[in-house]
Parts: C-alpha cells; sequence; structure tokens
C-alpha cells in the first residue's frame, strides 16, 4: 500500500479528450441557453403557443442541468454510486415537491 | 417530529434486545418500517394547520399520510414487545425506560391518530389535548430514549456505571410525574382549555387540573435532579466499568473501556447481526479482527467544531433576542454569523495531515489489553 | 488454533478480492479521490448538495405558487429585461466552465494554471453577483421590494437565495486562493478544490433553472 504512489496524473492524450469534452459541453451549454432566449422572443411573436413554448424551454433546462451533473461534475465517472444516490433522491423530492405545491395551489 | 423520534427508534432497538437476551425481532420489518416513517415524514406537514383553509384537497392528502405513517410505527411497537416475549428480561434502569417509553408513545401515537383527521382536528386544535399528545411522543419518545441510551451507553462513555437504584428512583418519579402532567391535558383540552395562552379565566373547573398538572411537572424536577446527584455520584464514587457489563450484543461491547481513539485496531470481522453475540454463542471471547495491523491514519484533535457550533449558538442567540429584547441584538447575531465564517476560514488554512498511529505501538497497547 | 487460521484466511480472501477489484477498474483514483478523508468529504459534499436541492425546490414551489400575486404591483412581464439576464447567465455558465477547467489542471498537478482559472472563475462570479445586485436595486425603484407582495417575496427568497449562494461561493473561493497560495498540488488540497467547484456546479445548476422558470416564464405566462 504505502510502495505503490498515492496518484499519478492522467496522460497528454486523456487530458486533451477531457478537455474536448468539457469545451463541448461549454458550448452546447451556451447554445440551449440561447435557443432558450431565443424561443421566448421569437416563438410567441411567430405564434407558438406558450404552453409548448414553456415545455420546451424547461426540458433545455433539463438537458443542461443534465450537462452540468453528469459532465462537469462527473457523475458519469466511476465510482459516483453514492453520489449518484444522493443526486436521485435530491431530483425526486425537488420533483415531488414543485409538482405537489403546484397542484395544490391549483386545485384549491 | 418523525425525524426527531427515528434515532430515539433505534436507541430502543438496542437496549431491548439486550435486556431481552433475544435478537430484534422482525428486523428487516424495523428497518423497512424506518425507511417508511423516514419517507412519510416528509409528507406530513400540513396536519399542523388542517385549519387555516388549505382545502379540502390538501387536508385530504396530508390525512391519509399521516395516518399511514401510524402503520409503520405500529409495527415497530409490536416488533419490540414480540422482542420482550418470551425473552429473559432484566429490568435495569435502561429497560425501565424502554418499557415505560412503550406504554407513553403508545398513549401518544393514539391520540395523534384522532387528531389526524382534519374534521375532528377541527375540535382538537390549539387545545391543551394537543399539548398532551405531543408531549406524550415527544417526551415519550425522545426524551426517555435519551435517559435510556444514557444508562445503557455511560460505561462505554465515561468507564463508570451510573448507579442503578437511584436510576430506579429517577424514572419511577419522573414517570408518574410525567403522566400526571400530561394526561389530565388531554382533558382539559376536551374541556376547551386553549393552548399559546398563559393563562385562563377562573370559574370554568380548569384550576383543580392545572394544579394536578403542576404536582406532575414538579415530581418530573425531582426525578431530574436524581439523576444529576446519580452522575455527580458515579463520577466520584462510581464503579469503574467493565468492558462488557451488560452482556451485550453489538460491537462496540467488544472494545475495551476507555475505548482507545481508533476504535477497532483492526477491522472486526463481522458474520451477521449481532456480531458480537454471535461470537459469545460460538465461544469466543472477542470478535476476531479481519485484517492484519496496519498503521492508523487519525486527524488531529481540534476545538474549532466546537467553537462552530459555539459561534452558531451566539449568532442564533442573537437573531432571537432581537425580536424578544433589543433591536440592538442584531449586531450580535451578525457577529456570531462573521465568528462563524471565520472559523471556518481558519479550518480551511490551518493544514491538519493528521498523525499515523504506528502498527508496532497499536501491536504492543493491544496485547496489554483485553485481547489476549 | 483454528480461529486465527480462519481468520487469516479470510483476510487473504478480502485482500485479495480488494486487489481484483481495484485491478478490475484498471485506472488510478483522480487525485481528489486519492485519500480516504478525500472521498469522505466528497461525500459530505453530495449529500449537502442533495439537502440544497430539496430547499431550492420548496423555494420554486413557493414561487411557480404565488408568482401572480402582484397586489396590483409591478407583474414578471413589466420588471424582467432579458438582456440582463441573459449576460448574467453567460457570466455564471462561464464561470462554471472556468471551474471544470481548474479541476482538469489540478488533476495534472499544474497549481499555477489552476489558480489562474479559478480567480477567472472568482471575477466571473463576481461580475454576475455585481448584475444582480444592479438588477435588485432597480426592482426595488419600481416598487417591487420584498415585503411589497407575495410575489415579491417568494421571488427574492428564490434568486436572493442564489445569489446568497453565490455569495458565499466566493468568500469560500477566496478563503481557498489565500490558504493556496503558496501550495501546490497536492492529494490534502484537491479534495478542498473539487469541492468548491462542486458546489459552484450546483449553484449554476439551479441558476439554469431560474432563468428558466423566473425569467423566461415569466416574460410568456
Amino acid at each position: 500500500m504505502s510502495t505503490q504512489p498515492l496518484y499519478t496524473p492522467p496522460g497528454e492524450r486523456e487530458t486533451r479528450r477531457d478537455r474536448l469534452h468539457h469545451t463541448i459541453a461549454f458550448a452546447v451549454s451556451i447554445f440551449l441557453t440561447i435557443l432558450s432566449f431565443g424561443a421566448i422572443v421569437y416563438a410567441i411573436e411567430q405564434g407558438a403557443s406558450v404552453g409548448f413554448v414553456v415545455a420546451f424551454i424547461v426540458g433545455l433546462a433539463v438537458v443542461q442541468s443534465a450537462f452540468q451533473a453528469y459532465i462537469w461534475m462527473h457523475l458519469k465517472d466511476e465510482g459516483h454510486t453514492m453520489p449518484q444516490l444522493f443526486f436521485y433522491i435530491g431530483v425526486f423530492v425537488t420533483a415531488v415537491t414543485v409538482v405537489g405545491v403546484v397542484l395544490m395551489s391549483w386545485w384549491h | 417530529m418523525y425525524i426527531v423520534v427515528l434515532p430515539a427508534f433505534g436507541i430502543f432497538s438496542e437496549v431491548i434486545p439486550v435486556f431481552s437476551r433475544k435478537r430484534l425481532f422482525g428486523y428487516p420489518a424495523m428497518v423497512v418500517a424506518t425507511a417508511l416513517i423516514a419517507f412519510f415524514g416528509f409528507m406530513v406537514w400540513v396536519h399542523h394547520m388542517f385549519t387555516v383553509g388549505l382545502g379540502p384537497l390538501a387536508n385530504g392528502i396530508f390525512a391519509v399520510a399521516t395516518t399511514i405513517i401510524a402503520v409503520p410505527t405500529g409495527i415497530k411497537i409490536f416488533n419490540w414487545i414480540f422482542t420482550m416475549w418470551g425473552g429473559k428480561l432484566r429490568m435495569t434502569s435502561a429497560m425501565h425506560w424502554s418499557v415505560g417509553f412503550i406504554i407513553t408513545f403508545v398513549m401518544g401515537g393514539v391520540t395523534g391518530v384522532m387528531m389526524a383527521l382534519p374534521p375532528a382536528d377541527y375540535q382538537y386544535h390549539d387545545t391543551y389535548f394537543i399539548v398532551a399528545h405531543f408531549h406524550y411522543v415527544l417526551i415519550g419518545g425522545t426524551v426517555f430514549s435519551v435517559f435510556a441510551g444514557a444508562y445503557y451507553w455511560w460505561p462505554k462513555m465515561f468507564g463508570r456505571l451510573l448507579n442503578e437504584t437511584l436510576g430506579k428512583i429517577h424514572f419511577w418519579f419522573f414517570f408518574i410525574g410525567f403522566h400526571m402532567t400530561f394526561l389530565i391535558q388531554h382533558f382539559l383540552g376536551l374541556w376547551g382549555m386553549q393552548r399559546r395562552v398563559f393563562t385562563y379565566l377562573p370559574g370554568q373547573g380548569f384550576e383543580l387540573p392545572n394544579l394536578v398538572s403542576t404536582i406532575g411537572a414538579y415530581l418530573m424536577a425531582v426525578g431530574v435532579i436524581v439523576f444529576a446527584i446519580n452522575i455527580v455520584y458515579t463520577f466520584v464514587k462510581g464503579k469503574p466499568a467493565p468492558d462488557d457489563p451488560w452482556d451485550g450484543r453489538t460491537l462496540e461491547w467488544a472494545t475495551p473501556t476507555p475505548v482507545p481513539e481508533y476504535n477497532f485496531a483492526r477491522l472486526p470481522l463481522v458474520r451477521g447481526l449481532d456480531a458480537f453475540w454471535l461470537e459469545k454463542q460460538a465461544g469466543n471471547k472477542t470478535v476476531p479482527p479481519a485484517e492484519p495491523y496496519t498503521d492508523i491514519h487519525l486527524p488531529n484533535p481540534s476545538i474549532l467544531p466546537f467553537m462552530m457550533s459555539l459561534t452558531l449558538f451566539i449568532a442564533g442567540l442573537g437573531f432571537i433576542f432581537k425580536e424578544q429584547y433589543h433591536p440592538n441584538f442584531l449586531y450580535v447575531g451578525i457577529l456570531g454569523i462573521v465568528l462563524t465564517l471565520g472559523v471556518m476560514f481558519l479550518r480551511s488554512v490551518i493544514d491538519d495531515e493528521g498523525f499515523h498511529l504506528h502498527k508496532d505501538d497499536i501491536e504492543r497497547e493491544e496485547a496489554k489489553g483485553v485481547n489476549v | 488454533m483454528g480461529l486465527t487460521t480462519e481468520t487469516g484466511r479470510i483476510g487473504a480472501a478480502v485482500r485479495a478480492a480488494g486487489r481484483i477489484e481495484s485491478a478490475a477498474h484498471d485506472k488510478a483514483p483522480s487525485i481528489e479521490l486519492a485519500t480516504q478523508e478525500g472521498r469522505n468529504k466528497l461525500i459530505g459534499v453530495w449529500l449537502f448538495i442533495a439537502a440544497e436541492s430539496v430547499l431550492f425546490a420548496s423555494f420554486f414551489a413557493v414561487y411557480l405558487a404565488l408568482r401572480h400575486s402582484t397586489m396590483s404591483g409591478p407583474t414578471t412581464k413589466e420588471l424582467f429585461e432579458l438582456p440582463l439576464v441573459f449576460a448574467a447567465t453567460a457570466l455564471l455558465l462561464t464561470s462554471s466552465f472556468t471551474s471544470v477547467m481548474a479541476v482538469l489542471n489540478m488533476r495534472q498537478l499544474k497549481a499555477g494554471p489552476m489558480k489562474m482559472w479559478l480567480a477567472l472563475t472568482g471575477l466571473l462570479g463576481l461580475a454576475f453577483l455585481l448584475l444582480e445586485i444592479y438588477e435588485f436595486n432597480h426592482y426595488v425603484h419600481m416598487k417591487h421590494t420584498f415585503v411589497s407582495s407575495a410575489f415579491g417575496t417568494s421571488f427574492y427568497s428564490l434568486v436572493g437565495f442564489h445569489g446568497a449562494h453565490v455569495t458565499f461561493g466566493l468568500l469560500w473561493l477566496f478563503a481557498l486562493l489565500v490558504r493556496n497560495a503558496r501550495r501546490g498540488v497536492t492529494p490534502y488540497i484537491a479534495p478542498k478544490v473539487y469541492a468548491f467547484s462542486l458546489y459552484w456546479h450546483f449553484v449554476d445548476l439551479v441558476w439554469v433553472f431560474i432563468f428558466t422558470v423566473v425569467y423566461l416564464m415569466g416574460k410568456v405566462a
């Protein structure tokens, strides 16, 4: 255990691949953001239904947050079983809270 | 509320099997019940506010969730009773508190189901019936468990056994005092006495029951004073505790007293639930280790976490007193927050690489201890 | 006697299983996960993030329930200005990207670039915070305050709480940069930097939902 070095940095190839992945994720994030803002500014003017546009931008937000969680917060990496568990429980309780309170206030 | 009582349930699930000389009845059911209580515990909070006008849908959903939570709780109560059933009971102080808990908590649980139903809750809301209910579950559940745990783990924590006679005196004063104080408050509530008001008008027949309540409160105070005397007596003249005073079942009783800072020099080999008991059944004096001796890495002792909680306490005090006494207490609150951040900064800046205990030293220490 | 041999055998089996497992993974753990302390610390951060997401969920739910209760004050449509929100979003997204670059450099043990990217993250975060302060100040002048309506309370609770998280993150980052000014990258320091980056990504993740649910939906609904 003590003879083995505690840590060896990743090779140049691996680093270049990671850097590329993160840069792509960043570009996609910015693109999705522009798409959301564009949908609100232009799609409504063009006569798209409000319900559709709202569903569209919320969908984009989910995609973008998945990018954050899986690529930038490394949830996709190995050895992240517990963080994944925490994350899914967090997402589940979040969804129940938001949907529950919204339904309660609508049906009141 | 339910999150408050779950650790208490855990304490009783440790104490009751040891003093019944039986394994915990229905262990998997107990685990599932705990998870269900934790889960449903998040969906019951509207039962505090059925009368504010959230409407029948919200009230209905939360009433269902609140009544459902009684099911896993009932499973746990029955399992504790079945653990004791046919067991070889030893009525130590810790066991007194555990049995007292079952009686008291069931009474609190029954009134809980009553007020989980919104139409009935309109009658009980903001009366002493509610006060009686939540003292039955909070004191009967949480405080009793704290006392049970104190008598049970005191020898492991402080190396001395609390006096059992004083412990039983403590229990009986507290138990009788508790029921005197709060049982009658159910009736006071049903007769119409409001909570959250510091007094009541004369001539409504509330005087005598309240006097009974007050006497009960003094009896509880006597009980707690006996406990304080017991603590002092134990520190001055208490018997040194053996490593395993209760003939325990779980791993903590396999450690020497006082417990070394690394707990186990080598990870113990766990062959099943109640690992220490299984080894005793197999004729072993200790739990066998699962690995050879290695160096142990430990963090340095630090005062900073304590300072962090102290500064947060100052902050909380300031923000509360700002409303209650004087606006200037706001600055006390802000000071507390700033100090907290400062301590957090210190904790980050000071490198704590910890220290290593070398395996030769550990081996020598262990050889001196019980594991010969 | 039988016990000791058995124990030895089981212990050897456990160790062998551990070796097989680590060989199967083939890859050495990242520097932030190299020590037990680091692994424990980051599990703690993830637990914290799970708890925080529930907290933010409650604020989002309250906001969605109360956003139309404006007490005849300014509505979301009149208040929000999308160019400002877009600028804030771009700043925060970019700061999330720079913090991930800092982590990449940390894994290569490059202390200098790591600190540079972290400092850049801090500057972008500060710019975001200043924009938000300007924005809130603007709203207060439009008679949209914390106590003006239920909408105001829920809005400032949600967005302001996020802003408080950015503020705390900046203090955290400042402390990190100060403490690491003269230190290189070690397995002791790496979990601290990584914990900050996880927190910062989470703050960004919450903002993604804030700009969608609060600002963009406020413009149409």
